[in-house]
């Protein structure tokens, strides 16, 4: 009976494994093999926050794809995607891996959805990416530190919950009322917790929370060579509602920017 | 003499030669006759609400979680205890590859659906699994399970129907049980239901009858 059962099991919910595209990209990595790959941290040039607010959860992000310490690749980069109809996910690090987790998200929620009606819970979600990261780590590319990312994951339940998870490329997470990643986490991290009692109380309207977002990349940017100048590249942000996923149109983000920087500067 | 076979393979069963559409033949009929004078029964209420009537000669099963509830039906404990290990090991796959809230209605019956079929299926198993479940979950379908891997996914709010039935293969009991659940309690009345469940057990010679609420 138990060789049948995890035999059924195992073709219907397989392990997330090293798949082909996992170990291509395993031996493909030019960083693994080197000694001191134990004391690498993951290149995150990038401020991606999230915080729950009066009526769901905003993300943020700033817009520049950095190449190493001196060049950009991009000031026009999207850093906030849709995984599923209420769930968003913001990623700092590899601008591979990043591509490479949102698709596998994107992936097994679709695949869930059809299989069986129902969309998988944040946290499920989460395991999911975590257990990824974690058989990475073990069966891959044992000498590196896994997939060189930091994701916020941020969406509504089933039951109607909001909540949001920070997760490492390692397979740690944690569950968060705010949080922020990448390379500008320590000046964002300051602004949000100015606002902290506001964050946990979910009594900020839509309007201030803008406002306390833009203000938090505007101080990353200002400090941290991997995040952009709000000046120069107006930030994403985007809400998750009970209603779903909404990008916030860059004027209205832009009008945002022109009231932080009449204070700031 | 040679005997023409139905299908390809051949073994030898007490002497006598059968093919292997034939042996699988008696491995259901025999599990039918295993379910005969078992059943769950969900009698259906106005407006949208019901109960369940269960019935047989081993005591049924219950398992529930925030998203479903199951009842299950089997001829034997042994087989009811597997049938419980079943949704276990599927609950436990789903809780440390997802999570506890993604433990669904439809996941579970997705599973065991394949996994009876399965059981049936293969022939190197010599009895099959004798167990049906009755799922219910919070939108209100009623799912069953039929020990031969079959599905029957009902909606309460659009359907005409007043009785959902799983078990009872015995076409003689059944017959006899549906006339008599046509005068089942039509309210949430537990003295009236247990008293009815009471003329069921005596009725029909069976020596567990009970009722449930969803």
């Amino acid at each position: 009976m138990s060789d049948l059962a995890d035999k059924i099991l195992d073709s219907v919910f397989p392990r997330p494994s090293p798949s082909t595209r996992l170990s291509i990209r395993g031996r493909g990595t030019t960083s693994a093999r080197s000694d001191d790959t134990k004391d690498k941290l993951p290149h995150t040039g990038t401020t991606v926050l999230a915080f729950k607010y009066k009526n769901g959860i905003m993300f943020a992000a700033d817009r520049k794809t950095s190449g190493g310490y001196f060049s950009i690749f991009s000031l026009e980069a999207i850093k906030i995607e849709q995984i599923a109809p209420r769930t968003v996910v913001g990623c700092a690090g590899l601008v591979a891996d990043s591509q490479f987790i949102k698709e596998v998200l994107e992936e097994t929620n679709s695949g869930f959805n059809s299989r069986y009606g129902f969309t998988l819970s944040v946290e499920g979600q989460v395991n999911y990416l975590v257990n990824l990261c974690r058989n990475f780590r073990f069966y891959v590319d044992p000498l590196s530190m896994g997939l060189e990312i930091q994701a916020v994951i941020g969406g509504m339940d089933f039951s109607g919950d909001f909540e949001i998870f920070e997760i490492s490329g390692e397979g740690s997470f944690y569950k968060k009322d705010f949080t922020v990643v990448g390379s500008g986490t320590d000046h964002a991290m300051g602004v949000l917790k100015e606002n902290r009692k506001n964050l946990i109380g979910r009594s900020l309207n839509l309007r201030e929370s803008m406002l306390v977002a833009v203000k938090a990349i505007y101080r990353a940017g200002e400090a941290d060579s991997g995040t952009s100048d709000i000046r120069v590249a107006t930030p994403n942000i985007a809400v998750i509602t009970k209603s779903g996923v909404k990008f916030i149109k860059t004027e209205n983000v832009k009008k945002v920017v022109d009231r932080v920087l009449e204070k700031e500067v | 003499m040679t005997k023409k076979r139905m299908v390809g393979t051949v073994s030898k069963m007490s002497g006598f030669s059968y093919g292997f559409f034939e042996e699988f033949i008696m491995k259901k009929t025999e599990a039918e006759q295993r379910l005969a004078r078992v059943f769950t029964v969900f009698i259906k209420l106005v407006p949208n609400s019901g109960y369940f009537i269960c019935g047989g000669n081993v005591p049924f099963s219950q398992f529930s979680n925030s998203n479903f509830g199951c009842i299950i039906i089997g001829s034997s404990l042994v087989e009811i205890n597997q049938g419980e290990d079943l949704i276990r090991r599927v609950g436990s796959r789903i809780n440390t590859m997802f999570s506890e809230k993604d433990f669904h209605s439809t996941v579970v019956m997705d599973f065991l659906s394949r996994y009876l079929k399965a059981n049936l299926q293969n022939m190197k198993i010599p009895q099959a699994l004798a167990i049906e479940f009755f799922i219910t979950d919070i939108l209100g379908n009623l799912l069953r399970v039929h020990f031969h891997g079959d599905i029957e996914i009902d909606s309460v709010d659009s359907t005409d129907k007043d009785i959902f039935m799983t078990g009872g293969y015995d076409e003689k009991f059944r017959e006899n049980l549906l006339r008599e659940l046509k005068k089942a309690p039509q309210t949430i009345d537990k003295e009236k239901m247990t008293e009815f469940a009471k003329g069921i057990k005596s009725k029909f010679r069976l020596s567990h009858v009970g009722f449930v609420l969803p």
